[in-house]
């Protein structure tokens, strides 16, 4: 009934509607903005339950010609993920645009738009150039809207362009790589190709190139300092936005690539290999833990929160059990909302404290809010005990699945780390929880303001799409994830 | 299942409806009791429905990787709620008193929590797997956390620091590597008396980070929160840290003990050429009697009653470290006799504490004459703690010596009679303080009247357990034919 296209196509076709309309009426590109990723929303959604995998092929060309979209449940299923999340913190940040960046408005909602159907492009594409293209194209949108935000943000978001740059050019000699001994940019014709070549030098620099280039976007541990920066500095909503669809799409990639066309076993039977990705996984959430503990800044904290999650999502593939593989997959979706939360309650938070669009948030600050908005600070505790893992949280079904995958497959150095960083995490939280309920002397230093119910309800609206995900986990697992990676 | 669920239900309940804003006082504690009542009595169907329910099994959340989250009722989990839900409603009559009388505010928070935290309870003694009892475990501590720092003071802050600390610490350290390593050989499936079927040989670590984990259960390296997590109100006091929380840290040592690895899996194991279960008992003795020493030195009279709590705690291990039916039985009866002589023990500290503000025992010289009643109240739960005649105390104690002759370590008989000495020296010093002539004394306050009703009726119910000890002996003798 839809045609997969439609998703990348409408947000789009909006982006330059809402600049044309923009000239002229500013005050309705909120409007368009929000109408057209309904739409995008109601289109997957209605596909992840009505349509199994479906190729599109563009212009007509043939599929290993031209360039195919492949829509399958879990692509499905992460679009209406991140389109949700970026509508819901579309909704969350208007006031905050309307505020502090009228002028700057139709800027703004164009490039978000841009950013999501590249986003959802990544999420579609099946051909490794276009990868490529969609991948720009997000980066271009979110290096212009991370420098909205304080002075710091105009050089944060530059290194942030420097190093996204060179991983994009990573990501592209690899792409050379791989068409240089295969002739095509398929990723199913590609995948049929490589599987003869047993041990091409080539296809295993084409791998290095595209590991570095994607552990970059992804943020994994040597390459994740342009993260906290970036997220730090730039306004409320960029950084939500880009906290929890970014890094996670880009999660996607790297899972799509690796199993379906390198095969898990290119990772699990290279011992060297292995190692050495266990090892820089178990690094980066070891850091992340640390890097987070030592932070006095919320905003700052729940970005290295970010690095600590995407460790586990890579975690996962690393360990390469069907189990830990599914765990990881899972943990993508369920992130999303996660980060979505902790950023929606930043939002709150500075909302609350300031007037201004930036301001560095403290620990101190958190009883205060405590005070005025118990709704908002009860979301943070309960998205918060997802972050820890608590039962039956989608944080514990992903990171105890990931645990026993581990110690079955005697990766015990990834194992360890995975309870080092639960143990981090749960004293993060506990320093949450004192400094909501006791008083410092910093406490009554801030002018305080009223928050209302609509700012809150998006965090509510995202503690109950962690419910829905924990309770029908099952149904997740078995209709969803299972079929991606068989057909993979 | 309705009366399962009612367990839940209720509760939940009572935290909507008493959350309702600008409610009066009167209202909420109306709420209340009434929540609390109706609670007893679902365990109570529950009980006669007993035959009917026990045995299957109510999945709450399955997913992959045979990941499950059910409940199941048994009898040693019956006996517990039954506990449980019995002095809850006791504890929040004598919470009414104790609340208004030192002006507090938030009741609603606290009284809110407070069913939290029990519902919580009832779903450790409902847990049909390991996993679901961690689910349970976790989430009550964090739930009697914010009780616990009632009274947001520094010395709340460092306690309830402490408190987490420790609670927290252990079991991410220990129980979740332990729970994932038996996970994975095979012990997945529902408790069974004598230990589940297919479960495989593991390393003895496991076993000893497996019962270490639950440190709720204040043995020996892991005891020294429950003195300082003593800065709660007395009422978080006397229902938690006397019968919810540290009971469930020992229900779930039964639980792994018994019911997880079973007697033979463990008396087979040995840690470093020496049995595992000699080790297991010396670590459990040491935290009999070296909290007894420390309790005699204590003038404060709720820290020297946590420091009884710790000592006590570990008879109920020794009782599951024993490996017999027996001694598990024991160990079962004592969580009961022990939480109502426990209770009442904390209610008089309370009702000493909301009369005349006293916290330490040398104050309480001529006290006794003034308010005779607190104080043979107080000595009718000492003979509770201390194990002797007129009080359930007597049963559980006398259970535990004998099947402690039966077993391989009679030596143990000797650490029993010890601390018992102690610890009647270290609780009828109260009372005998109390009791000498001191003309001087004052009496600030009267005793408020839910707290006199509430202190009265659980010695009520802790000498007539004295008569009825049999029935719940029996109840419980009966689990071993079942399985």
């Amino acid at each position: 009934m839809f045609d997969i296209v439609n998703l990348i196509i409408i947000p789009l076709f909006a982006t330059i509607v809402v600049r044309i309309v923009g000239l002229k009426y500013r005050n309705i590109t909120f409007h368009i903005t929000l109408f057209s990723l309904l739409l995008v929303l109601f289109i997957a959604t209605f596909n992840l339950f009505n349509i199994d995998v479906v190729s599109y092929v563009m212009g007509g060309f043939s599929a290993y010609k031209g360039i195919e979209l492949v829509g399958s449940k879990f692509s499905y299923a992460l679009i209406s993920a991140i389109t949700l999340a970026a509508l819901l913190s579309l909704i969350n940040s208007s006031a905050v645009i309307d505020r502090h960046f009228n002028l700057k408005k139709v800027n703004y909602y164009s490039l978000y738009l841009l950013a999501m159907s590249g986003f959802i492009g990544l999420c579609l594409t099946n051909d490794l150039f276009n990868l490529y293209v969609f991948l720009e194209v997000t980066s271009l949108s979110s290096y212009a809207l991370l420098s909205l935000g304080n002075k710091r943000s105009y050089l944060s978001s530059f290194n942030y362009l420097l190093i996204g740059s060179v991983g994009a050019s990573f990501y592209l000699l690899s792409i050379g790589y791989l068409y240089s001994i295969t002739g095509s940019l398929n990723f199913t014709e590609v995948s049929n190709i490589i599987i003869n070549l047993d041990s091409s030098i080539i296809k295993n620099i084409a791998f290095a190139f595209f590991i570095v280039g994607i552990f970059i976007k992804m943020a994994v541990f040597p390459f994740h300092f342009w993260l906290p920066n970036s997220y730090h500095y730039a306004i409320n909503p960029v950084s939500s936005l880009f906290a929890s669809v970014g890094t996670k799409v880009s999660a996607f990639i790297f899972i799509k690539i690796l199993l379906g066309i390198y095969g898990i076993t290119f990772i699990t039977q290279n011992y060297d290999l292995h190692l050495l990705l266990e090892i820089l996984v178990s690094l980066a959430i070891i850091f992340g833990g640390c890097f987070a503990l030592i932070q006095n800044r919320i905003k700052r904290l729940i970005t290295y929160i970010i690095v600590i999650e995407i460790g586990y999502i890579v975690a996962g593939m690393i360990i390469g059990t069907d189990l830990s593989i599914k765990a990881s997959m899972y943990h993508i979706i369920s992130d999303v909302f996660i980060t979505l939360g902790l950023f929606l309650f930043v939002t709150i938070l500075s909302f609350i404290v300031s007037d201004k669009h930036t301001v560095n948030l403290n620990y101190s600050q958190l009883y205060q809010c405590f005070k005025k908005s118990k709704l908002a600070s009860w979301g943070f505790i309960i998205i918060m005990l997802v972050v820890i893992g608590l039962p039956p949280t989608p944080g514990f079904i992903s990171k105890w699945l990931l645990l026993t995958s581990a110690y079955s497959a005697e990766s015990y150095i990834i194992f360890g780390s995975l309870i080092f960083s639960s143990i981090v995490t749960v004293v993060i939280f506990f320093r949450i929880l004192e400094s909501m309920l006791f008083k410092t002397e910093f406490s009554n230093e801030l002018t305080v303001r009223k928050v209302n119910f609509s700012m809150v309800l998006p965090l509510y609206v995202v503690i109950f799409i962690l419910a829905i995900l924990s309770i029908y986990s099952n149904e997740l697992f078995e209709n969803v994830i299972n079929p991606f990676i068989e057909r993979i | 299942m309705i009366y399962l669920s009612l367990l839940f239900i209720i509760p939940i309940a009572q935290i909507i409806f008493i959350n309702i804003p600008k409610l009066s006082k009167a209202n909420i504690e109306f709420i209340t009791i009434c929540s609390t009542i109706f609670t007893f009595i679902s365990a109570v169907l529950l009980a006669n429905n007993f035959y009917a329910i026990s045995g299957k099994e109510f999945v709450l959340l399955e997913t992959i990787g045979n990941l499950r989250f059910s409940l199941f009722l048994d009898k040693a989990g019956l006996v517990f709620i039954l506990l449980a839900s019995f002095l809850w409603i006791f504890a929040s009559l004598f919470s009414f008193g104790y609340m208004n009388s030192t002006g507090e505010k938030d009741l609603h928070k606290f009284y809110s929590f407070f069913a939290l935290s029990i519902m919580l309870t009832f779903g450790i003694a409902l847990s049909a797997n390991l996993l679901t009892f961690y689910l349970f475990y976790e989430s009550l501590s964090l739930a009697t956390f914010p009780l616990v720092t009632h009274y947001r003071n520094d010395d709340a802050k460092a306690g309830g620091r402490k408190y987490l600390t420790y609670l927290f610490g252990s079991s991410l350290i220990l129980s979740l590597p332990a729970l994932v390593i038996i996970y994975l050989n095979g012990g997945n499936s529902s408790f069974a008396l004598g230990g589940i079927e297919s479960l495989e040989l593991m390393p003895s670590l496991v076993v000893i980070c497996a019962i270490f984990g639950f440190s709720k259960s204040a043995l020996f390296p892991f005891h020294s929160w429950l003195p300082n997590a003593m800065v709660a109100p007395t009422p978080v006091s006397s229902l938690l840290h006397a019968v919810a929380v540290v009971k469930a840290g020992v229900f779930g040592i039964i639980r792994v003990v018994g019911f997880v690895f079973g007697f033979d899996y463990i008396n087979s194991m040995s840690f470093f050429g020496i049995s595992l279960s000699l080790i297991l008992v010396i670590i459990a003795s040491i935290s009999v009697l070296y909290p007894s020493l420390v309790a005699l030195s204590a003038n404060n009279l709720k820290r020297r009653l946590a420091f009884s709590t710790i000592s006590q705690l570990a008879y109920i291990s020794i009782g599951a470290f024993l490996l017999s039916k027996v001694s598990i039985i024991a160990a079962l009866l004592h969580i009961v006799m022990h939480a109502l002589s426990k209770i009442i023990l904390f209610f008089v500290a309370g009702g000493i504490y909301v009369t005349t503000g006293i916290k330490y025992i040398s104050d309480l010289k001529g006290m006794g004459r003034k308010s005779p009643f607190l104080f043979i109240a107080f000595i009718i739960g000492s003979f509770g703690v201390v194990g002797l005649p007129i009080s359930g105390g007597f049963y559980s104690k006398f259970l535990l010596l004998s099947s402690t002759i039966n077993s391989n370590y009679p030596i143990l008989i000797w650490v029993f009679l010890l601390s018992s000495v102690f610890s009647s020296i270290y609780l009828f010093q109260v009372p005998f303080i109390a009791f000498q002539k001191n003309n001087d004394f004052q009496v600030n306050k009267k005793l408020p009247f839910s707290i006199f009703i509430s202190i009265l009726l659980v010695c009520i119910a802790s000498v007539l357990i004295f008569f009825f000890a049999d029935q719940v002996y029996y109840f419980l003798m009966g689990f071993n034919e079942e399985f």
